[in-house]
């Protein structure tokens, strides 16, 4: 069956709106099926570590130890924007003792690349609204302070931290 | 029914569309934030320093060694650094009304040995040093000198001497 006769049947103007209608269709069903077939892929790749604290002496832990600070990496598509959410916790625990952590308006940082040193400080509190890479890449990383009263019962701390990406559609 | 026509093929890419944008869809990771708060520093007296009888016109020396020099033990975090300081020390026992001049010799150490490894300082002043780097032990001794040369009356003359121990955070 050949398509001409039916070509034939539209006036030239019509055409043209199909064409661009279908292309306007084409385009769209391509770009939903990349941004569905590359769901958002937040990982935890190093805990945030404080090591040893003495009572009564608090401890920070800067963004920027590429040792200690808590490091998250995600993936998705490539420049799409996301939104990033911490979930922090304000203390940490060991048994039944408290131990106050602190995150501070630059104690998160990001950077498109695996590069600690590039990264720019955000507020981790706060959602942070950025674009992933041109690889479809960001990371995240996170200092704080913990805060130990002189009396602080000693023991093994720890708390858990939840990184929430998603994309914001533009 | 060209202007119907292009309403309908847009909705319909739209109605394609939208069920595939996963501009909803989030994801979650974690890491953990870890401390590990260390021991309240714990400072015990232990011997008292006692120079027992002393002759009228006659001085006394308790050295560090002796059994009957003072002694405290310290306990906190392995290899944390502390000050320690005799926030009481008197410059004279005393009987009633009467004084018996005293003068203070001290050596402290990380193990419970007041002549091998240990390390002389002048009470008054205190010292900084850090704990033993395993057991987080620091053993003081005191030792002293009465001077009885002024024939004071005969009778028990006592005094108090309070060891106060911090961390420096070090």
């Amino acid at each position: 069956m050949s398509t001409a006769p039916a070509l034939r049947l539209y006036p030239r103007r019509q055409l043209r709106q199909w064409f661009i209608v279908a292309a306007a269709i084409v385009c769209t069903v391509t770009g939903a099926r990349q941004l569905a077939s590359q769901p958002i892929r937040p990982r935890g790749l190093q805990d945030l570590q404080f090591g040893n604290v003495l009572p009564g002496f608090p401890t920070a832990v800067s963004r920027l130890d590429a040792v200690n600070a808590g490091k998250f990496g995600i993936r998705g598509v490539n420049n799409a924007e996301v939104q990033v959410d911490l979930t922090l916790p304000a203390s940490l625990v060991s048994g039944g003792s408290n131990l106050t952590v602190q995150f501070g308006p630059a104690d998160g940082g990001y950077a498109l690349r695996d590069r600690i040193n590039e990264s720019l400080p955000f507020d981790p509190t706060v959602p942070l609204v950025t674009n992933l890479s041109n690889r479809g890449r960001l990371f995240i990383w996170l200092g704080g302070t913990v805060v130990p009263t002189p009396v602080q019962a000693p023991g093994a701390y720890s708390g858990t931290i939840v990184l929430t990406a998603a994309y914001t559609g533009n | 029914m060209k202007q119907a026509f292009i309403p309908a093929t847009a909705a319909f890419a739209v109605a394609l569309a939208l069920p595939l944008l996963p501009t909803g869809a989030e994801a979650q990771a974690s890491i953990t934030a870890r401390a590990v708060v260390e021991p309240v520093l714990t400072v015990n007296a232990g011997n008292d320093l006692d120079f027992g009888s002393v002759l009228p016109g006659f001085m006394k020396t308790i050295a560090v060694s002796d059994a009957t020099a003072g002694t405290f033990d310290l306990s906190g975090a392995a290899a944390a650094e502390v000050n320690i300081t005799f926030t009481a020390l008197p410059a004279n026992l005393t009987f009633g009304a009467n004084n018996l001049p005293i003068t203070y010799t001290g050596v402290h150490n990380t193990v419970n040995d007041p002549i091998a490894g240990a390390t002389s300082f002048t009470p008054s002043a205190g010292d900084t040093t850090p704990l033993h780097g395993t057991t987080g032990e620091l053993y003081v001794f005191l030792g002293g000198t009465v001077d009885a040369t002024a024939s004071p009356p005969a009778g028990t003359y006592t005094g108090t001497v309070t060891l106060t121990g911090a961390y420096t955070g070090n």
